[in-house]
């Protein structure tokens, strides 16, 4: 088993924070930095950082925000969540506590979870990391943060009195008088007496976050195992929190000095699941070349859609298909322009031009529209419409020689839409039809104009659709 | 004389062991062989459902007997209109009737009256024009994994469409369960495609038939030279007259030689009046028509 590294957090050039392995060596909580290393000379020291703790707390707050809409930050070490709204969501207290101690070590962080009917009983509770409000000591409260004196600390101290206990029993007036309305109001909020209003974090607008690495990493695998992992499952938590699902995102990874490389990632779906996310990264990251050495990894999300669940169709209703077809129908119409999806209605029009019409999007079902085409019209005939008009349209006839045709059907004779809606209507000329096929195989729609005879060479022909 | 009686038995022995290893080898656990995949994944109903193609000819060579209800297929033709929608009419038919196809780029208007006429449901089919191809693949890939989609008609940019988006419009189809359909020039049959089914199709002697190529199908070899009727699935024949055609071809081509206008008007005359005959033929007798073909 490899040994675990020593390392310790001073303050002052004194311990204050610790890992396993240096409590194992015997260092204690408040000895001075050079006695620590006197017991263990390879150990590995930290200064504290009051602002980087924050904004850690920060991050977690930030991941928090998926149990309650009501988060508040109680520095240096707390979070408080209201979870009396989310209780019926989520079944009890309980439940919401694992929850969120599961997220918390997750990301890497051991947390204390409490609950209790006020935001400080609860504060109070877990700072002492016990279950009765009762036996919590004094010191622990961080009621210096409160504005309480050290010296008022230490009068209490004097009188006896150590746990919460022993001042809740003591008459408030009294306390009052000898020790400011600090403490009484702090007793007020404890106990539900006294309002307690607190100001909620709100959730980042935009996800940006970056990891500063203990040591440089060489090694793209190293990357995807360390953190790589740790930012995607923030990223999640914050696209959980807001409901988005990710659509671009940014990756930098940076060396000690110089420039970082960007690696930019596009999903064609919005993504929630840290594990998709980390797969497409892991595939661009094969394709490109990073710094030698890695000590910063940033990630950036760029651009996000509002989240839709996956619903499953119990019933293969078509209702799901057509709610589905809209959405895609939005989509396309949102990257390809308004025009460009479109649906086919058929129109109750004689001639063939107008007897289809582009419905832009998805119209409501239509009707039963009366048939369209003049053969269609009749019933008795309706069922020969079938194979007698082609299923390729030509927008416009087009010219065609007469040689390369053989006409197999026809002719049926159709009035021709120029000629017909002009002023003359009387004498509108006709098209008649042929079904015919080509030198080159297709089956086509051709006609000619009423007065040729279908055998004459001169007569000018025009194709106008393909059998398909 | 005896030695060699002796060589040959030798030499008898170690073949009978041979054959014997050899017949025990497609058992062995360590041999791979292609056939398991396939009984694999037929046997996968998810992955192996498919749609009868309408055509029992052309089932047969199909891997589970019909066209894939999901996944990638490529339809190479020389020329628009030989008949390759008349192919498909049993599939637009069997899937626009609970979900849509998209139609991406198709090269002409699919004409809402006759696909009506044909049972298909036109309310259930989307056109999509794009610009450019990125566009194209772009509204493929979203058309296939929407669940809406049961099918998707794509006519794409040739020259710009390369192995690597055939993977992708495939991927994306089968984790969509929709079944891609690509059209594509009959020049593309020379280069790869990752489709799971290719056809070359090809305008027959007859209007009413089709030539089709199995260029590359799962669970077997390609197969050459399968000709369909397309009657089959349309119930409409167009060239009832196929062998008068013929014949008045080569007559054509035998008098043409001599004296070309005169006689090309007679063959148009006398085709016209075969035509007016079929016709006839096919106004009153449109139920026995196809029986007739």
């Amino acid at each position: 088993m490899p040994k675990q590294v020593q390392v310790v957090i001073e303050e002052q050039k004194r311990v204050s924070h610790m890992n396993e392995a240096a409590d194992a060596a015997g260092i204690l909580p408040g000895c001075t930095l050079a006695t620590a290393h006197s017991i263990s000379p390879e150990l590995i020291y930290f200064q504290r950082d009051a602002n980087r703790e924050q904004a850690c707390l920060m991050d977690l707050a930030q991941a928090l925000y998926r149990y309650s809409s009501m988060v508040s930050l109680e520095l240096p070490d707390c979070i408080v969540l209201e979870i009396k709204g989310s209780l019926k969501l989520w079944g009890n207290a309980q439940t919401i506590s694992q929850d969120a101690l599961a997220l918390c070590a997750d990301m890497g962080y051991h947390g204390v979870a409490r609950h209790a009917a006020t935001p400080q009983a609860a504060i109070a509770l877990a700072r002492a990391q016990t279950h009765s409000l009762f036996n919590v000591p004094l010191h622990v409260l961080e009621l210096l943060n409160q504005g309480f004196s050290q010296r008022n600390l230490e009068r209490l101290s004097n009188m006896g009195i150590y746990t919460l206990g022993q001042l809740i029993q003591l008459p408030h007036a009294g306390l009052g008088k000898r020790f400011g309305q600090c403490l009484t109001r702090y007793l007020g909020r404890l106990q539900g007496q006294l309002p307690d209003p607190r100001q909620g974090i709100r959730p980042a607008e935009h996800f940006s976050r970056q990891q500063h690495l203990l040591k440089p990493i060489r090694n793209k695998e190293v990357l995807l195992r360390g953190p790589m992992p740790y930012l995607t499952k923030q990223l999640e938590h914050w696209l959980i929190a807001h409901q988005q699902g990710c659509i671009a995102l940014n990756w930098r990874f940076a060396p000690f000095k110089g420039e970082a490389t960007r690696l930019v990632i596009r999903l064609g779906q919005g993504k929630q699941r840290h594990q998709d996310i980390l797969k497409l990264s892991a595939l661009k990251l094969e394709n490109i070349e990073l710094p030698s050495e890695v000590l910063t990894v940033g990630l950036d999300m760029t651009v996000s859609q509002p989240w839709l669940g996956n619903n499953q169709d119990l019933f293969g209703s078509t209702a799901s298909a057509t709610l589905a077809i809209s959405e895609l129908v939005d989509e396309l119409r949102a990257r390809l322009g308004q025009r460009a999806c479109y649906s086919i209605r058929t129109q109750p029009q004689h001639s063939p031009e107008q007897a289809w019409q582009g419905v832009t999007g998805l119209s409501a079902k239509p009707a039963n529209e009366p048939a369209t085409d003049p053969a269609a019209t009749d019933q008795r005939s309706a069922g020969l419409l079938q194979g007698r008009r082609p299923l390729w349209l030509f927008r416009q006839p087009q010219a065609i020689a007469r040689e390369q045709l053989i006409l197999l059907q026809g002719p049926e004779r159709l009035a021709d839409p120029m000629t017909e809606t002009g002023v003359n209507a009387a004498s509108a000329e006709h098209r008649d039809y042929y079904i015919a096929r080509h030198a080159h195989g297709a089956l086509c729609w051709v006609y000619t104009h009423q007065a040729a005879a279908p055998a004459d060479n001169n007569s000018r022909w025009f194709l106008h659709g393909y059998f398909g | 004389m005896p030695t060699t009686q002796k060589n040959q038995q030798r030499s008898k022995k170690p073949p009978r062991q041979n054959e014997k290893a050899l017949f025990d080898l497609p058992s062995h656990p360590m041999l791979w062989r292609g056939k398991d995949l396939l009984s694999r994944t037929s046997s996968d109903l998810f992955q192996g459902a498919t749609l009868p193609s309408g055509y029992p000819d052309l089932d047969r060579h199909l891997q589970g007997g019909g066209w894939p209800q999901q996944g990638l297929m490529e339809l190479l033709l020389p020329q628009a209109g030989i008949g390759e929608l008349r192919l498909l009419l049993p599939v637009l038919q069997q899937l626009t009737q609970g979900a849509y196809i998209a139609w991406i780029n198709p090269p002409f208007i699919p004409y809402a009256t006759a696909l009506k006429a044909w049972e298909v449901n036109t309310d259930n089919l989307l056109i999509v024009r794009t610009r450019t191809h990125d566009e194209t693949l772009w509204s493929m890939e979203r058309c296939c994994l929407s669940s809406g989609c049961a099918g998707v008609m794509a006519w794409p940019e040739e020259r710009q469409l390369n192995i690597k988006e055939t993977r992708r419009i495939q991927l994306a189809a089968r984790s969509g369960s929709t079944l891609a359909m690509l059209f594509r020039p009959i020049s593309a049959i020379e280069r790869s495609s990752l489709a799971e089914l290719r056809l070359a199709l090809r305008p027959a002697a007859c209007a009413d038939h089709l030539s089709l190529d199995i260029i590359k199908r799962k669970g077997g070899w390609p197969i050459q030279g399968i000709e369909l009727s397309l009657t089959q699935a349309s119930q409409t024949p167009y060239d009832m007259m196929h062998s008068l055609h013929q014949q008045l071809a080569v007559w054509e081509k035998a008098q043409q030689t001599p004296m070309p206008g005169n006689v090309i008007d007679e063959a148009a005359k006398s085709e016209q009046e075969a035509k007016s005959q079929n016709r006839r033929n096919t106004t009153s007798h449109s139920d026995t028509a196809g029986a007739l073909h």
